[in-house]
């Protein structure tokens, strides 16, 4: 096939695309830059999110939350991707990776549903920490199997040689597995922060009134408070930040391509 | 320096219900290249595993210079290992990867440089053009040099080595054992080495340990184990051989007689103890020599015939293949 052939083949995702996201996501600037009384061009909503308190309080709220997604997922992931990365074989592993990936197939809001009655029979109400605690859930994945993949890339004898030649633990830890499972961790940083950063189901399910959040905030500008200008301009500053975020990080992991191939 | 003596007393490894290494006695005297040669499966690798420490034998014990070193993990034995796969890091430069010993080991920072500079330089690549590179960026050949200065660095007493060399080509690989062989005079350090390739074997060792099915089958220099092989499975893996039958050998033997294919005589311009007609069946250039296959009674006998002696050998052709009874070796049965 050539390469025009090829082109056409991919332009039903294109349109998709277009038609779901990208046109939208125009006209969403669009009334970024216009006064919803006067219909005039501006950029009073940008200055609006930059001078109220609110934004910027939520904005910040919103990272520390995503922010101890990621850890907190990281420090589950870290111990049961090491060891059915390097230590398990044979039957043991295929059963501990059924074990961690099977509560995944079933859907999202399912658990998030799931989790918010489970929590309510441990006594556990509406809140910050039932809602991390539902996050951390939900998105536990997206940080495992980038670090079991990375970690799958160390091989026995990597270990063995480093022994072999005087590592002591510390040694193996610092020198040999932290390094070499860092493209894993950073790749699972960035897809778990930027799910959890905007994410709307979990704080209004779980959240109580600890549940305003970027998502749960976007929201209400557009369909409680109609403010339309102020949640197109911080929709699009939070997306444009996270995009330039991501090509940062992603800059930053190529660096460590060499060794992936 | 002297390297260290390697002794193996009565050791024995199970894997689940496999024995891979059954009551086994070896030497590998000190300052010398030590061969453990056998087919995959032999438990070569894991007698090398057991010296290095990174296998507690069942039964038995490890001594080095006649000291039991059986309980001591690998990091204090000093030996250094070079790993079947090499085992690089791949994260890091040529430098840090040979680095790697040192710095674990806290030496200080200059004294570093100096050290991994000179067994750069003593492993033939040159400091200022390869440590800075990373693992990815070295061709096999480089990668395996890197290896070895890795372990080198720490200047063990004994260094051990896994099938270093078998994903190499022919040409590279003759190359580094030549390389180890003078580095092991130069440092005279005691290696042992794990092959299942009879030709390296060879041409590396002082001394070759055959094994097979756990078992240490045959021990001594390798032209002492070539010219006389203790039974068929060593005349047959370390080296070729022409199994005789009764008939054919010349000998009255029930037991089995082998020859070599290089002490067989094609159209025999001298006297020998036994001649036969046979007819050629096969004929392969081999550049100095040709291997050519003779049939005799039924039998197909192989040949190395020097191309010096000269003249055509066609398939199909009628020749006289002959032997003195002096090359013919009777074997134990096992």
């Amino acid at each position: 096939m050539n390469r025009s052939t090829l082109l056409v083949l991919a332009l039903p995702l294109v349109a998709y695309l277009m038609a779901f996201f990208y046109i939208p996501f125009i006209v969403l600037s669009y009334y970024s830059f216009i006064d919803a009384e006067t219909g005039r061009v501006t950029l009073d909503n940008y200055l609006e999110i930059i001078r109220e308190p609110a934004y910027f309080n939520v904005v910040l709220y919103s990272i520390v939350l995503a922010g101890e997604t990621v850890v907190l997922t990281l420090i589950l992931s870290f111990p049961a991707s090491y060891y059915i990365a390097l230590h398990s074989r044979g039957a043991e592993k295929v059963a501990l990776l059924i074990v961690m990936i099977t509560p995944f197939w079933i859907d999202f809001l399912l658990r998030a549903l799931a989790m918010k009655n489970i929590l309510y029979l441990l006594g556990f109400r509406e809140g910050y920490y039932s809602m991390l605690a539902a996050m951390v859930y939900d998105y536990l994945p997206f940080m495992f199997l980038p670090l079991y993949a990375s970690l799958s890339r160390i091989s026995p004898s990597i270990l063995e040689a480093a022994r072999s030649l005087g590592a002591r633990d510390r040694d193996l830890i610092l020198r040999i597995i932290l390094p070499m499972s860092l493209p894993g961790i950073i790749a699972g940083f960035t897809l778990v922060f930027l799910m959890s950063l905007t994410e709307y189901v979990i704080p209004s399910l779980l959240g109580g009134t600890k549940g305003f959040t970027i998502g749960t905030m976007i929201y209400h500008l557009f369909l409680s408070g109609d403010m339309w200008g102020e949640g197109s301009a911080l929709t699009l500053a939070i997306t444009l930040g996270l995009l330039a975020a991501s090509i940062i990080v992603s800059r930053r992991l190529s660096r460590f391509e060499a060794y992936q191939a | 320096m002297k390297g260290v003596a390697i002794s193996l007393r009565k050791v024995s490894k199970k894997y689940g219900r496999v024995e891979a290494v059954k009551d086994i006695d070896l030497e590998a005297p000190g300052g010398s290249i030590t061969t453990l040669l056998g087919p995959s499966g032999c438990g070569k690798t894991t007698t090398l595993r057991i010296i290095a420490g990174l296998e507690k034998p069942d039964a038995g014990s490890v001594l080095f210079d006649g000291v039991d070193v059986t309980g001591l993990p690998p990091e204090k034995r000093g030996i250094g290992m070079v790993f079947q796969d090499l085992a690089l890091f791949p994260h890091m430069t040529v430098f840090d990867n040979i680095a790697f010993g040192l710095r674990v080991r806290r030496v200080p920072e200059n004294e570093i440089r100096s050290r991994v500079n000179n067994v750069l330089e003593l492993v033939n690549l040159d400091p200022s053009e390869y440590g800075r590179r990373r693992i990815s960026e070295l061709s096999g050949g480089q990668q395996q040099r890197v290896a070895l200065a890795r372990v080198l660095v720490i200047e063990p007493r004994v260094l051990l080595l896994d099938e270093p060399f078998s994903h190499l080509d022919y040409k590279i690989r003759q190359k580094l054992i030549g390389e180890v062989r003078r580095l092991q005079r130069r440092l005279g350090i005691t290696i042992v080495y794990v092959t299942h390739d009879q030709e390296e074997a060879m041409s590396i060792s002082d001394k070759i340990v055959i094994m097979n099915n756990g078992r240490i089958i045959q021990e001594g220099r390798p032209d002492e184990v070539y010219e006389n092989p203790a039974n068929l499975f060593v005349a047959t893996f370390f080296g070729e051989a022409n199994l005789l039958e009764p008939g054919l050998a010349g000998v009255d033997a029930s037991d089995i007689a082998v020859i070599r294919p290089e002490r067989v005589k094609l159209e025999p311009k001298d006297p020998v103890d036994v001649i036969y007609n046979g007819v050629v069946e096969d004929v392969v250039f081999q550049g100095p020599y040709l291997r050519v296959d003779v049939r005799i009674n039924g039998e197909t006998i192989k040949v190395i015939y020097p191309k010096i002696n000269g003249g055509r050998i066609r398939v199909g052709e009628r020749v006289r293949v002959g032997w003195n009874l002096s090359d013919v070796k009777v074997l134990g049965s096992e």
